[in-house]
This record gives C-alpha cells, structure tokens and sequence, in this order.
C-alpha cells in the first residue's frame, strides 16, 4: 500500500515537472553554444529558449561567446542582445564595442546610435571598411537601416560597385533610398550603364532609381523585371517609391505570376498601394489556391481596392483545410465586421497547432467579450508565442470593454516567458477578475 | 384696411413663389456635381483623360491650356513625369493641337508648346514645381486672364486647371462662369476631393488671406450641413471626403460642359478616427460601405447651379427647411457650435455669419449633481427637437425635397440621437464615475485593474475623446459604459437608427460622417505638469528647438486626401 502510493507520488511528480518543464531545463552555457552551431534547427530552438530567459547571466555568456561565433550566428546574438533588460544590455553593448571591428561591433554602434548616442559612426565606418568574412558585410548593411548620419550613408554609397552580390547591393540601395540620398544616383545610373551586371542587380540599380525619380530608372527596370531570380529585397527597394509607372506595375503583376508565399504577398502588397487594378483579377485567381500568403495578401488587396468579396466565399475560407487560411479568411470577416470566425479560431488556437500562434493573435483583435475566456485558457498553453498573444490580446481587449477602468496586466506578474507556477497565480488574478466583473450584455 | 393688406401679403406671396419656384426646379433640374465628376486612379490617369478626351464632332482641334497651380502636393505628385507619359501615350491625339502652360500667380506667363515640343514642355513643368508656392491662391481670376488668352485662338478651346491645393478661394465666381461661356472655353481640371459642406473655414476666418476672397470650402455652395455637435472631437464632415471637388471647381466644369478629375495620392489607408485610437479594432478595419459609389455619390451630391440658385432650392426644400429649424434650435440650446450659415429670409435663404456659440455650462462650475441635471435637462431638450425633426421629416412628400437635403436632414436626426446618448452618459459619469474617481481615498481594486492614475490630483476641468461609430453601435453593447438603463436603452434605439441610415446611405459621404461621430468618453483634465528642459546636448543640432511641431504649410482642412481615402467611382 505504501509502496503504490509513493509510486502514485513519483507519477504526479513526474508530470508535474513534465508541464513545468523544470526537468528538461538546460543552462544558459550549453544553450549559447548551440547558438553559435551551424545548424539553425538547432539554433532556432536555442534562440527561442533563451528568449525566455533574458537576465544578467545571458549577458555575460554572450559578452563571453558571440565574439567567437561566425557571423550569422553573431546576428542571431546581437537580437537577444538588444532584449536585454538594463544595465545588462548598455554593459553588453559597450562590451561588443570595445572590441575589434566586427557585425558585434557594428552592431553595438549601430544600436547606440539609434538609442540617440553621439559619435558612434567612426566605429561603423571601421568596421565597414573591414567586414570580415561572406555573410558579415550584408549583415552588416542590415543593421544600417533607418540610421541617416551622413557619415554613415557616405560610405554606405562609397561601397556601391559591380562587385557587391545581389543581396549586399539591395541592402546597400535600400539604406540610399530610405535616406533620399541624391548623390547615390549618379553612381547607381553608371552601374547601370555599365557591363558586367545580371538581372538581379540591374533591377535593383533600376529600382533604385525609380525612388529617386530618376527617369532612367524606369527602361531599366522594365527590361530586367522579367529575368530576376529574386524578389523579396527588391519590393523593399521599389516600396520606398512614391509613384510608380504603370508599365512598371504591368511587369510586377507579371513577375508575380511566378512567385509564392511571402514574396507573392509583398508583390500583391505593392500592386494595391499603387491602385493598380489591373491585379485585381489576379488577386481572385490567387484567391482560389492553396497558398495561405497569397490568400491573405489578395483578401486584403481586394478589399483596399473596393472591390467585393461575397461573404459566402469568406464563410467558406473559414473551412479550408488550411488552418492558416482560415485565420485570414477569420481575421477578414473581423475587419468586415463579421464575428462569425470567432468560434473558428478558438478551435484553431486551442488546438495547438502551427497556426495557432496566429489564431491566437487574430483571437486578440476581436473586441467580443466571447474572445476572453479562451485567451484566458491560452495564457496556459505550451507555446510560447501562443502565451505572448494571448496576454497582449487580453491587455487589449480588457482596455476596450472597460474603457472607464485602469488596468496594469504586468502587475499580475505574469509573463510569458515564466515557468507555469509562476504564470498559474497571475493567470488566476486575470480569471477571478473576469469572473467577478463579466456581465453577459 | 385689414382686406387690403390681405390681398397686398397674397400678392407678396405670389411674387415671392413665382421668383422662387421657377428657380427651384431650375436647381433640382441642374446636375449633380458627381455627374460632372471622375475619380482618377492616378495622375496619369486624370491626364489620360484630358489628352485623349472627347473632341466635339467637326470641330477644329483648338489649344489646351494647362494652368499649373505649382504646389508641394502637386510637385510629390509626379505631375511632369506623368505628363511626359501621357503625352507619349496620346501621341495621336495630340498630333495637331498645342499646348500652352501658365502658373497660377502668372497666367500671362505663358509659354505654347507644339507636338515636337513635348520634351520642353515636361522641362517647363519642372521648372515650375522647382520652387512650389504653397499659400492660398484665388485661380478664378487667373482663370478669367487664361481664357481671354485662349479666346485669342481659333478652334476648341479648353482650359485645365491643375490644382490640388487650391480652388476654393474665389473672387467672383459667376463672373468667371460667364466669361467662360461667351469665350466658349471649356473647363476641365484635376483637383484633390473636397469634404462633405465642410465648415472648417466658417471658423478660421481669420485664415483667409485677401478680403476680397471668400473662402467656402465644402463641395456645395454653401454650408448646409449642421456642425459641431456637443461631445464630438471631430466636426464629422470636415474629415468626410465628399467624392467631388470644391464647389466652385464643380460649377464652373458643369456650366462649360467640362469635367473634374478628382486626384488622391496612393496608400491612403481606412483609419476609423481622426483622433485616438478606435476602440473596436487594431487600426485594420475595412468598412465597405465607406467605399463610394460615383452612381450614390451622383444621386446625394451637391448642385452645380448657381450659389443663388442653389440657395433659393433650398429655402423651398421642405426638408432642408426642417433641418434649418432644429439646427438653429439645437444651437441655441447649446447643442451645437456652429451656428446656421444661412437663415430663411421671405421665401429665401440670406446668408449669416457664425455666432458665438452658447456655454452648455457642463465642462466648468458646479458640482456634479448640478452638471448632471443640466445634461439630463438637455437632453429632454435635445430629445424634443429631435422628435419634431423626426415628425416633420415623416410627412414630407419624399419627391418634394432633394435627395441631398433628406440625406444631411436624416443625418442630422441621427446625430440628435447620438449627442442624446452622450447626454445621457455624461449625466451617468457625473454619478457613478466621475465622484468615486474625485474622491481622496483609492477603492479596493483586484488586479490586474488599479486605481487611477490621478488620484489625489486636483481636476482643472472635464475633457473628452470619443468612441467613433465606425464600427456601427451594436459593439457598444458589450462595452462598460456610464449612463444607465436610460443610456442603454437610448443606445438601443440608436442602434435600429444607425442600422437604417446605413442601410440608405451606404456608400455615400454621409456614412463616412457618421463613422467620424462618436459616443463620447469622459475624463478629468488636470493642468500640465512642470518638467525642467533637458540640458542642451554639446553639439547638438536640435538644442533649442523645442518639440512644438512646425505649423504645417497649406490649410488644415485641405482638401487632399480624407480619412477614408479616394473614392473608386465604382
């Protein structure tokens, strides 16, 4: 008898650190480490523990090993660096600056800089001057966007030449034209009429100067749109532009033809900020398939564009196969007004699955009292990312159901990145709250 | 004595009907500006339709004169690059015919460009918008100026203003629509969106540079529209784009048989109020029926008569009439801040300047039992003029008034509806919130909900932001809000009212107004607090300025580009 019951005990104990995942838990150490392999299923897992875990010993096990790490790694590093809490993260920052030319390096300025700290750019020019190794100067260009010192954007442009990859000349190119910098068109219209330039970067170069207004670009462009290999960093080049002539936008909405997922949707998203009807017949087309993307992409075009979606379509995407598509089709009814997708992404987020992230997130943007209680459930699910949309989604909804009250959600303690004891009390505090002040009407 | 003067008030009567009424039907037979009117999807399109448009039928292809108004807006715009498009796409049609270019401030300055001249006429367009000149401009009078030029010309003439700025400053109107005619110069001209009869320059007067110039403003001849209603931080139909452009541009396109091409920059995105952030949604909200429709717009759009014209139509419109009635009502009750534009004169319409408006005595003095009964008393009020509105408009034969004035006077019934409920949920504030909130000692609370912020802080006064209607009024259902089973229930009623204007006016800049209304949410002011300047930064170049925002150049309520972006003419 007493036997069963300690067996009884080590069983409940067993689960009980099974959902707490006290058992499981691997140390700071050994998981920066796996940042820094080359495998990202196993870095992407690693980052995203480690998300949870931001505190002085992260701080000094990254000071530690990013300056060892190769480049891609060091980026992924520098994310958890700059979500540092302070002092952790200025120490760390000033750590990876005093330190030789290097993306750490960089980055830190680059971070400080934006921060509004003077007299950072020399040490980015430094390390510009000496990237290191292939990916290191891309990445760095990367860290670049939407700072516009002029020293910095001048060498930025003194780095423009047939030499750069693709990817290195569209970053380049995008910090040019998020600054308006004028004297870069010059250079990037002798690139152009020069040799030794694929489509791709042609494209870009054109793009380019298409955003400065520059008429040379347009020819150019048109000519090299059909022959890119590559689309995502060239929609961030051409979505800088004010305007846009049509027979640039025909040859989008051509390209587009031979695009999917995410770069399908930036190229549906630049054909609607430019009101070119003409995609909206494909945009319906796109509407039919199976690419969750493209159907939200086209579901939010046709209806930027006015264009009419019949609800029974809408109801019928809230049944597709595709979890993801029903979230948008969900999500879009919303925004039309229409709760009728609620139940749907309740099913879909409690269920657990890989939309349920999303699911959770459109749960939040219903302002619907029937929303609360499952985003009260989530706040206890397995993923992460699921508990982080289930909490701001609550924030948000209890502001907009009791606007004449105050509330402070992180005075609850909980957070989503805590084991489940901690997170168990706050989530009680959130539920005897709803419990106590929920009305029906 | 008493029979003379019988006769002598019928006579008057009878002249007063024959001088109206013929002008009456005159107006309502007269064109909705929407008839006149195209929503381009771009620049390019707007000179498309210039450069490639109609030709009258035998007529000898005569000179085009641009008058460019070179402003930022027009300059962002792309202009000189569009055109140098559309003249390469109407290469054919322009084969024969040329092209003059003035700017508004030089109409004499003009230069003639041929068919082998295109490029030196996209160059002059770009020395133009070099230097944009972005202030008030009356271009009725260099309008006049160009046409006396174009008269110098033989063939069809047309003239096309390029403005998005300007066009609402006018010296004499009419006398640019009859010289226009007699010359026989076609009006055409690519202009930004007016809003719905916006009232905006009724109350910055003092704006208008040149007291030679009157400035109205709005799509139709005069403000027709009550504005200003009590607990709304937005007047609605300053911020409605109307789907035509300022009234002045519309009249003189109608009498010469032009047409206005209505611009809109791209991107411009739903946003379901002007100030703060909608409580219904996450800023990604897409209410289709705020997607107008050019046959709706035409059918609700305003008049291109006459202004005397346009005014006489209303004096004999029954429901404009009654609108006009609770509208001066309402104003004296403190209701509304605007007061009506125009007044019934005889069987007429005189115009009037704004008045102060009147203190509701709700947002300063006395307690909170006090300020309650005054809203509950304005509510009994705001109530019975509302439901005289309501009864005068029910036995209104619906062909005996204009299509736009039963719009703006059912508008009008639905925002006595909405500033009844605020009324009513001020009065609930001023119970159940707003002492408990004063009071020295903070209640027990269980998080996550605390005590306010400003507990212990003196109140200077009572301020407001508002919930927008853009959602409709069933999601306030689920909302906690003051006020009550009297508010809720007015709410109800308001909600089957909403329900119905949507339902009639979908699609129309009416719905668009009411999405600006809100229900109003109440707060405490409480004066600023003092925080001593950053010490200046060495070597930083924003030491000293301050963070005021510079006084944006060109109007507030410039008609560029609404709330609820362009209208797709569907």
């Amino acid at each position: 008898m007493k036997r069963r019951l300690t067996i009884h005990l080590l069983v409940a104990l067993a689960a009980l650190l099974a959902t707490t995942g006290v058992a499981a838990q691997e140390s700071i150490a050994a998981l920066v480490a796996k940042l820094g392999g080359e495998d990202y299923t196993v870095r992407t897992p690693a980052y995203q523990e480690l998300r949870t875990r931001l505190g002085p010993d992260l701080a000094a096990e990254l000071r530690k090993r990013l300056p060892e790490f190769d480049p891609s790694a060091q980026s992924v590093g520098l994310y958890l660096a700059q979500s540092l809490q302070e002092p952790d993260r200025r120490k760390t920052m000033q750590a990876f600056l005093a330190g030789k030319p290097s993306l750490l390096r960089l980055g830190a300025a680059a971070y400080l800089l934006r921060m509004g700290e003077k007299g950072l750019a020399k040490h980015i020019v430094a390390c510009l001057e000496s990237p290191g190794p292939d990916p290191a100067f891309s990445l760095m260009l990367g860290r670049l966007l939407g700072i516009d010192d002029a020293e910095v954007i001048d060498v930025v442009r003194s780095k423009l030449g047939k030499d750069l990859n693709v990817g290195e000349l569209s970053m380049a190119l995008r910090i040019l034209a998020q600054a308006r910098h004028e004297p870069a068109s010059a250079i990037v219209a002798k690139l152009l009429e020069g040799e030794g330039l694929d489509d791709d970067r042609r494209a870009r170069c054109a793009a380019f100067l298409c955003v400065m207004g520059d008429e040379r670009g347009k020819a150019a462009l048109v000519a090299a749109l059909p022959g890119t290999k590559t689309w995502s960093d060239l929609y961030f080049i051409l979505d800088q532009a004010k305007l846009l002539d049509r027979e640039i936008l025909d040859r989008v909405l051509e390209r587009a033809g031979s695009l999917e997922g995410y770069e399908l949707r930036y190229a549906i998203q630049l054909l609607v900020k430019h009101d070119h009807r003409p995609a909206a017949a494909r945009m319906r087309d796109w509407l039919e398939g199976d690419d969750s993307e493209a159907v939200k992409a086209a579901l939010d075009g046709l209806i930027s564009m006015g264009e009419d979606i019949p609800r029974e379509k809408l109801v019928a995407l809230l049944s597709s196969k595709q979890e993801e598509v029903s979230v948008t089709a969900a999500d879009t009814l919303r925004r039309l007004d229409d709760h009728s997708g609620l139940e749907r992404l309740i099913v879909v987020a409690e269920k657990g699955g890989s939309a349920a992230m999303s699911a959770t997130m459109a749960l939040g943007k219903f302002r619907d009292r029937r929303a609360v209680p499952p985003l009260i459930r989530l706040l206890s699910s397995a993923n992460v990312s699921v508990r982080q949309q289930a909490f701001h989604g609550l924030r948000q909804l209890f502001q907009a159901l009791f606007p004449y009250r105050s509330f402070d959600f992180d005075a609850t303690g909980y957070l989503a990145a805590q084991n489940d004891e901690a997170r168990r009390a706050a989530i009680a505090l959130i539920e005897a709250w709803w419990q106590a002040n929920a009305k029906t009407d | 004595m008493p029979a003379m003067n019988s006769r002598f008030l019928l006579l008057t009567v009878l002249l007063h009907a024959s001088l109206v009424l013929p002008a009456r039907t005159s107006a309502q037979t007269t064109e909705s500006a929407g008839r006149y009117t195209s929503s381009a999807a771009g620049m390019g399109e707007a000179l498309d339709a210039i450069l490639l448009g109609r030709r009258t039928e035998g007529e000898k292809a005569g000179a085009l004169f641009f008058l460019v108004d070179p402003t930022t807006t027009l300059k962002e715009s792309g202009f000189a690059r569009e055109m140098a498009a559309a003249l390469e796409r109407a290469v054919a049609t322009m084969a024969d015919r040329q092209i003059a270019v003035a700017a508004v401030g030089a109409p004499r300055a003009v230069k003639v460009f041929g068919p082998d001249d295109h490029g030196a006429l996209v160059a002059r367009l770009d020395e133009l918008l070099a230097s944009p000149v972005d202030e008030i401009k009356n271009v009725y009078k260099d309008l006049r100026a160009a046409a006396g030029l174009l008269a110098e010309t033989s063939g069809e003439r047309e003239l096309v203003l390029v403005s998005l700025d300007n066009g609402d400053a006018e010296d004499d109107l009419e006398g640019t629509v009859e010289q226009l005619r007699k010359l026989k110069v076609r009006f055409s001209c690519v202009a930004s969106e007016a809003y719905l009869s916006d009232s905006y320059w009724a109350s910055h007067r003092n704006e208008i540079p040149s007291s030679k110039w009157e400035i109205y403003g709005g799509d139709g001849a005069f403000i027709e529209l009550p504005w200003g209603w009590l607990f709304q931080m937005t007047v609605a139909n300053e911020v409605a784009p109307s789907g035509t452009a300022v009234y002045p541009l519309s009249r003189l396109a109608a009498a010469t048989e032009g047409r206005v091409h209505l611009y809109a920059p791209p991107s411009g995105t739903h946003q379901c109020q002007v100030y703060g952030t909608c409580l219904f949604c996450s800023g990604d909200h897409m209410p289709r029926n705020e997607i107008y429709w050019r046959s709706k717009v035409t059918d609700f759009g305003p008049s291109t008569a006459s202004r005397d014209e346009v005014m006489a139509a209303a004096a004999a419109d029954p429901a404009f009439r009654a609108m006009l009635r609770a509208w001066e009502k309402a104003y004296a009750k403190g209701l509304l801040r605007g007061s009506p534009s125009v007044a019934i004169s005889g069987n007429g319409l005189a115009a009037q300047r704004l008045r102060n408006g009147k203190d509701s005595g709700l947002f300063s003095g006395g307690g909170f039992p006090k300020k309650r009964r005054t809203a509950l008393q304005l509510a009994v009020d705001c109530e019975a003029i509302r439901a005289e509105l309501e009864e005068t408009l029910a036995g209104i034969d619906q062909l005996s008034s204009l299509p736009r004035y039963r719009a703006m006077a059912t508008f009008t019934l639905v925002m006595l509806r909405v500033t009844k409920a605020n009324l009513l949920s001020y009065a609930g504030w001023c119970e159940e919130i707003a002492p408990a909130q004063a009071a020295k000692s903070a209640p027990e609370l269980l998080l996550p909900e605390i005590d306010t912020p400003n507990r212990g802080r003196r109140a200077t006064g009572i301020g407001f932001s508002n919930f927008c209607l853009c959602h409709g009024v069933a999601p306030f259902r689920k909302v906690e809000l003051p006020g009550g089973p009297a508010f809720r229930a007015e709410m109800d009623l308001l909600a089957q009212e909403v329900e119905s204007f949507e339902t009639r006016f979908a699609h129309t800049p009416y719905i668009a107004a009411l999405h600006r209304s809100g229900i109003a949410d109440f707060t405490f002011t409480y004066p600023a607090t003092y925080v001593k300047p950053p010490r200046p930064l060495r070597g930083s170049k924003t030491a000293g300025d301050g963070t005021t925002p510079r006084v944006p150049t060109g109007r507030p309520s410039g008609s560029s580009g609404g709330t609820s972006g362009g209208t797709t003419g569907k």
